[in-house]
């Protein structure tokens, strides 16, 4: 890694205006250079959002075209008893996994830094590995493994005489959100222990080490000074688990396909099952599925602001 | 995050205090029970991985009953999900997605991540901001329009559809990325090469390209990660199982043959290997990139 130093070592770097052009290369070369990536974000991402806001206040007329209906979708929406079991599921499940992934995360990543930094290296890798499969195999595997009978949960719950725990999982409305919770638990905290993890070997130990001279214990020592010194990253982490949680998929489409009762339906697979599932009766309501996209676009931005606004003002 | 100590390089030698510290008894009994706890916890994150790859071993008539692990090892599930379930097919949509989508990015990413960082020009920092807003975007919002986009440009169900929305999707960070090396890169070397007679261009491909390769590398095992396991779009965009790539087909096959645990977790840990190989083998840039990305920012 020593190549890289320089990214994770130098002091902020200057506010890219500020700074005097480093090349004697000018306006034209400069924004042609940013030209590929700019059509790209232009044609698939603005303009679709774009597009989205426009869409959501329009409905099919049922032959193939669409007019214009103001607000209807909207209006639809609060008295749409899908959509808001849709929303009080994606709000849960946001603010539950943000909370245990973040504090899980920290922990594990505390816990692997107090270890010699070989066999550190080794769990590290063993407990990332979860977050290097896809939420799809992850979904299939717990699926399996949570089927009523056969699954080797249940199997191994009668084993070890707690045979009375066993239960179909994903089969009930009070168990499926918890189940896909833990699972996502299961999968991702391996990741966000390897941010925490990574920022810990950038702390200077001398500043851990003259804590420990005044005497401080190991959880002292976390809470006092490695815990506010981590500060920017945990925001960060509760940023990307906020948003992750807002726009999430996959476990709850392949675990439960968002049943049962709605019961695993987010914001994400109710949009997937009024555009693209087959339940809808052949029309698609393209106008009331980007009504709820714009509505997960709003609160994602309304969350992004905040939580920036959040780390600005203490900064 | 000021800090002095890269996390690659510790000093060699342990200072003489924790040395000393290394016989008292209290320190081996801790040492001991950090093992302990390292080990049961590794064992909960992995134990799963382990049951997916002995259940895709095992004859079909033991999947449900026998003993976890099993008493014989074959390798017939593989075979038939790559031959008779035709996973062969979405194995290589999906390197040839992914691949196309990593070399798309990838030119875009530091063209521009260069140029953010390096040059200057007429609404830099104006540009810089709209095109990273898309950070924030969740998919679901421009899922219906990006649809009716490929549909009009015939691209629906393509693969080519599915690179370029994957590129767009990823090209916020992957710049974001690029800038950050392209800035940490000491402007010594390239004024350097310029007082040597050296062009634009040839500073640009010569010195600071080769130079922020382990930028690249960082931008392409994360791009690699998030479009191998991608599924939403991937479900949406391409219905004809023949041309999807390996997520939504392993997703589709549990419908027809969910009693077949072998034949599923054969197909399962094919889609999974490729990633868990990439990471083992690229974890220091994905360290790296998470250290850029989330450290910096």
């Amino acid at each position: 890694m020593a190549s890289l130093a320089p990214s994770t070592r130098t002091a902020a770097p200057p506010r890219p205006g500020r700074r005097r052009p480093l090349t004697g290369w000018s306006t034209p070369t400069g924004l042609s250079f940013v030209v590929p990536a700019l059509a790209f974000f232009v044609v698939f991402i603005a303009y679709p959002v774009a597009r989205t806001f426009y869409l959501s206040l329009t409905r099919s007329d049922g032959f193939g075209g669409t007019y214009f209906a103001g607000l209807h979708n909207y209006g639809v929406m609060l008295t749409d008893p899908t959509f808001v079991q849709a929303a009080v599921v994606t709000v849960v499940y946001t603010v539950v996994t943000t909370v245990l992934q973040t504090g899980l995360a920290l922990g594990l990543a505390l816990l692997v830094n107090a270890g010699p930094r070989r066999s550190a290296v080794v769990y590290r890798t063993l407990l990332f590995l979860p977050a290097a499969i896809s939420l799809t195999v992850t979904g299939l595997l717990w699926r399996l493994g949570l089927t009523p009978v056969f699954g080797v949960v249940n199997r191994l719950l009668t084993d070890v005489g707690l045979g009375a725990l066993t239960h179909p999982w994903l089969g009930d409305t009070a168990t499926v959100l918890p189940t896909i919770i833990v699972v996502s638990l299961w999968q991702a905290t391996g990741l966000f222990m390897l941010i925490f993890y990574a920022a810990l070997g950038n702390i200077d130990p001398a500043i851990a080490e003259s804590a420990r001279m005044d005497g401080a214990g190991p959880l002292r020592e976390a809470w006092s000074i490695t815990i506010p010194i981590l500060r920017p990253v945990i925001e960060v982490v509760v940023m990307l688990n906020v948003l992750n949680g807002l726009k999430v998929f996959d476990l709850n489409f392949v675990m439960a396909n968002g049943g049962p009762l709605h019961a695993s339906e987010s914001l994400s697979t109710y949009t997937y099952l009024l555009t693209f599932g087959s339940s809808t009766g052949g029309v698609s309501s393209f106008g009331y599925g980007s009504a709820i996209s714009v509505v997960v676009f709003l609160v994602a931005g309304v969350a992004t602001l905040l939580l920036y606004r959040f780390r600005k003002g203490d900064a | 995050m000021t800090t002095t100590v890269d996390a690659g390089v510790r000093p060699l030698a342990p200072p003489p205090v924790a040395r000393g510290r290394r016989r008292d008894p209290g320190a081996v009994l801790r040492r001991v029970l950090w093992h302990a706890a390292m080990v049961v916890i590794s064992a909960g994150a992995i134990g799963p991985l382990v049951w997916m790859v002995l259940t895709s071993l095992r004859p079909q008539n033991t999947a449900f009953s026998g003993p976890l692990i099993p008493e014989k090892i074959q390798f017939s599930a593989y075979v038939f999900a790559w031959n008779e379930l035709e996973i062969w097919r979405n194995f290589l949509n999906s390197v040839l997605i992914t691949g196309a989508t990593l070399v798309f990015t990838i030119v875009a990413a530091t063209l521009a991540g260069y140029a953010f960082a390096r040059i200057g020009f007429t609404a830099r920092n104006l540009l810089f901001f709209v095109i990273t807003s898309a950070l924030f975007l969740p998919g679901v919002a421009t899922l219906i329009p990006v649809y009716l986009e490929l549909q009009t440009f015939g691209l629906l169900g393509s693969q080519l559809g599915l690179i370029l929305v994957y590129t767009a999707g990823g090209v916020s960070f992957s710049l974001f990325l690029m800038r950050t090396f392209f800035e940490a890169l000491p402007n010594e070397l390239a004024e350097a090469a310029r007082l040597d007679g050296a062009s634009e261009v040839q500073i640009f491909w010569r010195v600071m390209l080769p130079l922020a390769m382990p930028g690249i590398a960082t931008v392409a095992i994360f791009q690699m990660i998030g479009v191998w396991n991608e599924l939403l779009f991937a479900s949406a965009l391409i219905s004809e199982p023949g041309d999807q790539p390996i997520q939504p087909a392993a997703n589709a096959l549990i419908g027809q043959y969910s009693t077949n645990w072998p034949a599923l977790t054969a197909a399962m840990t094919l889609s999974a290997l490729p990633m868990v190989i990439a990471y083992v083998v690229f974890q220091r840039w994905f360290v790296a990139g998470l250290t850029a990305g989330a450290v910096k920012t």
